[in-house]
């Protein structure tokens, strides 16, 4: 389900991570749907299981997912949640960009930030 | 399977024999073919005496025991071989290694999983004998069997697995087994063969230590000896030397567990390396340079009849090109290479050195071994001789001895020139000295015609033996004491040469054990009383000899202790006495003309030039 | 997590030379690590000390803190698979995991069948028919099966096809997560080691020059291709491994967190900037003082 392109800049773990991340947004790994273990993952895509450990720690972070002790980690079934906090992020960022445009900052202004974001 | 010490490991055991049962399925055939159907075939197809029957199958049953033990020598090897092989290869090694088994675990469940089945193979061929022979051999035999194989499997494992220790490679193994099982005698031998070279009189030290070398022990002095009588009173068979191997035995354990002290402190590494132990290989080394130069020279000066200056210098030559080889070929196996001839000569010219200055020590007779005289008041008897050996008390027979001990010294260089060209007789000197210590003396003197006539060193010792008191002393000793009750008959020969026919042959008078006796008290006694008889005759050409000759066939009792009894089984033994009569043998003469009506003539041989001639042997001496 | 295994300052010499000089070595419990170095660099020596086939002239060897050598105990929850395998003529896999059984009291006959079908191959073949790459199977095979706390390889993958690799690392990766397995592997292969691995050491002439974990290594270098505005220079501050340039894009390597060297490099405007990313290969060249050529040696062979 998650494929690794070697020769992208990005770290392996971030792969994974952002991989799931989009799975889950997309709902391909539906919401409360338990996790593939650490062991799967690492076995299938023969990688070190830490390096796993630390993407799923990341999207734990995120709150993407949920470790529940003994049982492993699931899906959080609160994603609802986090799309609808999206949503309300994008609202905010919508007025902000108006009361920027308020102020005189320059369309390019705005461009680079975003995509110094999105870069890092 | 805990962790507790314990010395056998079941797993590595089966294994083992999982992968080797073909070595110890062969042997078990090769036993069982040796002994229990070897003998069994035997007993069937005799066609003997039936109380007969016995006694060959002693015989059978103790050779194929000294078979066994031969056997034994080449089977220990083979099987060390299969056990330990795992030694010599890293691969192998790193696995055993890396199991979770000690190693002294290791060690004690391999030896003990390759020697036992052979001893079970032994057991079970011996059983399979009485079985099938039944009562028909003596009691104990098969047992004595069954001991011997039993001790030599252990002696020569034991040596085996040792020698397994000592290297880290296959093909070097049984090598190092080879050799180490004959090097005590070779090294005797050559040791022996190069002073002979150096040493003008070398005579070869009593005691040896060839009960160094198990090989030696095995393949040359155990064997069946026998006593058998004509009437038939205590025939039995027994094994010569077979203490020999329950000390062989012992050491055969002993050998195991230094084996197995070497073991434990074996690196593993040394797969592979011909010298498995760092601090032995400047020992191989110099074991080998010594060893070969010793061999090397041995060999050639041994097998070929140089004498004095030459024959020292080719002797040094070979023993400096023996240290070559063997060093340098030392130094190819350890490393792996034959591009070794660019370093490492210091060792060499060390032992070159050594070589050198002991060539020369022993040739210069730094020591005065050659001019060792000792004095007439010093002996208390000398026993002198060639082939026949005589023990002189008298006090002028002694001086005599030395007197000519003494010109036989001097006359070094040209005794040693003249055999170049002719015959040689060995003279033997033992003196007893009156301090209790013994020395002796071997020379080879020349024996030709020209020695004869100028009544040479040869000539004197001739005479010197030829005297009443050698004589007797001579006779006796090699007749078991020589007694008129002891004679049974004789024989009186006397050399017939046919002109026509062109042969030689020899008409026989025998006389019966009263008519032997007579002859004996009154003829043949009293000429050796006068040194007319009896005498040792070391020259072709002898102006004194007749036509006729006596043989006189003895008997002696002797106490046996055979066939592993306790108690002395009565025994007799024969000797067969000839005496040549000369032409000044006064009373012999007398006696034949008297009693025999025989005359005694003088022998007149024919030519030798013409070989159209044939003859029976000219006997010289006492038989 | 203690660490799975521990040596301190070892030392072997072979025939006076020292193939092992002074070696540290650290893996925590549960993590995979790379022994990187050219041959003759001591890593067979060093995985056979800690085999307990040889024993070290100096130093300790420690796995859960119990020195190996002669240890049963330990060595016990050791498995070792050698790069040149060796199995007894005519012997066939069935033989050999008697054996493995008689030797190994973790030996699992369960485990060895759940992971015959992975391995698929014939356990009754004498193994001398197998190729070289399937006789390594077997000797994965039988060294899992001994459900083994700690794994040593030395040139596991050698003849291995890149299918069976991939299944094979599956089998390590999927134990190491599951039960903690430590492995140490020794290799050239880079590539293969930088996805599997979390731990690397290199080793040269016998001695450690580096040993890190990997996350380390790779979050503290960074590379950068950028191209600058006219006149300005990169801004002060930065820790510069290496630098070259074709025309006006730089090629830079530089030391510190991507983030952060982003965000300042970014302060000067660049025309251009883009991260790349950097091969294991990459950070050990610069991690071990540039593209000298004796460390490009050990790390390109």
């Amino acid at each position: 389900m998650i494929s690794i392109n070697y020769r992208d800049g990005r770290p392996i773990y971030e792969q994974v991570r952002d991989g799931f991340r989009q799975l889950i947004i997309t709902g391909v790994l539906p919401a409360g749907s338990r996790m593939p273990s650490v062991r799967e993952m690492a076995s299938s895509l023969t990688i070190n299981p830490n390096t796993i450990q630390r993407a799923y720690r990341e999207l734990e972070a995120e709150g993407y997912t949920v470790s529940v002790p003994g049982k492993g980690s699931f899906v959080t079934d609160r994603l609802d949640a986090v799309l609808a906090r999206r949503e309300a992020l994008l609202t905010d960022f919508r007025s902000l960009v108006g009361e920027l445009k308020q102020v005189g900052a320059e369309e390019a202004d705005l461009t680079r930030v975003i995509q110094e974001e999105y870069n890092t | 399977m805990k962790f507790k010490t314990s010395f056998f490991h079941k797993g590595l055991a089966l294994n083992l024999l999982r992968r080797c049962w073909p070595v110890w399925l062969a042997y078990l055939a090769l036993m069982i073919f040796e002994f229990p159907m070897n003998i069994y075939g035997n007993m069937q197809s005799w066609r003997g005496p039936l109380p007969d029957l016995a006694d060959m199958l002693a015989n059978n049953i103790l050779q194929s025991a000294c078979s066994a033990a031969e056997i034994s020598f080449f089977a220990c090897i083979v099987v060390v071989m299969a056990v330990f092989g795992y030694l010599y290869n890293m691969r192998t090694c790193g696995m055993i290694n890396a199991f979770p088994v000690r190693r002294e675990t290791v060690f004690c469940t391999f030896a003990l999983t390759g020697l036992v089945p052979m001893l079970l193979a032994d057991c079970l061929a011996a059983l399979l004998t009485v079985v099938l022979i039944g009562n028909a051999a003596p009691a104990g035999t098969v047992a004595q069997w069954l001991s011997m194989a039993v001790m030599s499997n252990v002696a020569f494992y034991g040596f085996g697995v040792f020698c397994a220790m000592l290297t880290g490679s296959l093909f070097i193994l049984p090598l190092v087994y080879l050799v180490l099982n004959f090097t005590a005698v070779v090294v005797e031998e050559c040791l022996h063969a190069l002073l002979d070279v150096f040493l003008y009189g070398y005579a070869r030290p009593k005691g040896t230590i060839s009960w160094l070398s198990p090989g030696n022990a095995v393949f040359r002095d155990i064997h069946v000896r026998y006593v058998y009588d004509r009437a038939r009173i205590g025939v039995a068979y027994s094994i010569e030397n077979a203490s020999a191997l329950v000390t062989y035995c012992v050491f055969g354990v002993v050998f195991l567990l230094l084996a197995l002290l070497l073991y434990r402190k074996r690196r593993m590494e040394a797969a592979g390396d011909t010298v498995a132990i760092p601090v032995l290989k400047p020992v191989f080394k110099y074991c080998m340079a010594f060893g070969t130069a010793l061999v090397l020279a041995g060999f050639v000066t041994s097998g070929q009849s140089l004498h004095s200056r030459t024959a020292a210098l080719l002797a040094c030559a070979m023993l400096l090109l023996g240290a070559f080889i063997g060093y340098f070929t030392a130094e190819m196996l350890m490393q792996k290479t034959v591009h070794v001839f660019t370093s490492r000569w210091k060792g060499l010219i060390i032992t070159w050195a050594i070589l050198l200055v002991f060539s020369a020590f022993c040739e210069a007779d730094l020591i005065g071994y050659e001019k060792r005289l000792p004095s007439a008041e010093e002996v208390e008897s000398v026993t002198v001789g060639a082939y026949g050996m005589s023990e002189l008390h008298e006090a002028q027979n002694i001086a005599d001895a030395v007197a000519i001990h003494g010109d036989i010294i001097a006359h070094k260089d040209e005794q040693e020139k003249k055999l170049d060209s002719s015959y040689a007789t060995t003279i033997n000197y033992e003196y007893h000295l009156k301090n209790g210590r013994t020395l002796r003396r071997t020379y080879r003197l020349a024996s030709g015609e020209e020695e004869r006539q100028e009544k040479g060193d040869l000539w004197q010792m001739q005479e010197l033996l030829n005297r009443p008191e050698a004589i007797l002393d001579r006779v006796r000793e090699e007749n078991g004491g020589l007694t008129p009750e002891s004679i049974d008959r004789a024989s009186v020969y006397t050399r017939v040469y046919d002109e026509r026919t062109r042969y030689e042959t020899e008409k026989d008078l025998v006389l019966t054990a009263e008519q032997a006796r007579d002859l004996y008290l009154n003829g043949i006694l009293p000429d050796m009383e006068e040194g007319r008889i009896g005498r040792m005759k070391f020259f072709e050409k002898d102006d004194r000899l007749s036509d006729t000759s006596i043989s006189l066939e003895l008997s002696a009792a002797e106490e046996n202790f055979l066939g592993g009894g306790t108690s002395p089984i009565p025994a007799r033994r024969f000797y067969s006495s000839y005496f040549s009569v000369d032409l000044d043998s006064v009373h012999t003469i007398a006696w034949l003309k008297e009693n025999a009506e025989l005359d005694v003539m003088p022998y007149t041989r024919p030519s030798y030039e013409d070989d159209t001639v044939i003859s029976a042997p000219v006997y010289t001496g006492v038989g | 997590m203690s660490d799975a295994i521990v040596i301190r300052n070892l030392v072997k010499t072979f025939d006076g030379f020292r193939a092992l000089d002074g070696v540290n070595l650290t893996v925590p419990s549960g993590s995979v690590y790379g022994l990187v170095g050219t041959n003759g660099a001591g890593k067979s020596s060093c995985i056979r000390c800690l085999a307990g086939i040889y024993r070290q002239d100096g130093g300790d060897i420690l796995v859960d803190g119990q020195p190996v050598f002669e240890n049963p105990a330990v060595k016990a929850r050791i498995a070792y698979i050698p790069d040149d395998i060796f199995f007894y003529s005519q012997a066939g896999i069935n033989d050999m995991v008697k054996v493995f059984r008689d030797v190994y009291p973790s030996f699992r006959m369960d485990r060895f069948t759940e992971l015959g079908k992975i391995f698929n191959l014939d356990p009754k073949q004498p193994l001398r028919k197998f190729s070289k790459g399937m006789q390594k199977q077997a000797a994965f095979w039988l060294a899992l099966s001994v459900m083994p706390d700690v794994l040593l390889l030395d040139e596991p993958m050698d003849g291995l096809d890149p299918l069976m690799r991939r299944k094979t690392w599956s089998v390590l990766l999927g134990e190491v997560a599951e039960r903690e397995l430590t492995v140490l592997v020794s290799s050239h292969n880079l590539r293969e080691l930088e996805d599997v691995c979390d731990h690397v050491g290199i080793l040269d002439h016998g001695k450690m020059l580096l040993q890190r974990s990997l996350s380390d290594l790779q979050e503290n270098m960074v590379k950068i291709q950028a191209v600058l505005p006219e006149g300005t220079d990169l801004p002060d501050g930065l820790h510069v491994l290496h630098r070259s340039a074709t025309g006006r894009l730089q090629q830079l390597i530089l030391r510190g967190r991507a983030e952060d060297v982003e965000r300042q490099i970014a302060a000067c405007n660049p025309v251009y900037m883009d991260v790349l990313p950097l091969t294991l290969e990459e950070i050990f060249i610069y991690e071990l003082g540039g593209a000298d050529y004796e460390v490009q040696n050990i790390l390109l062979s």
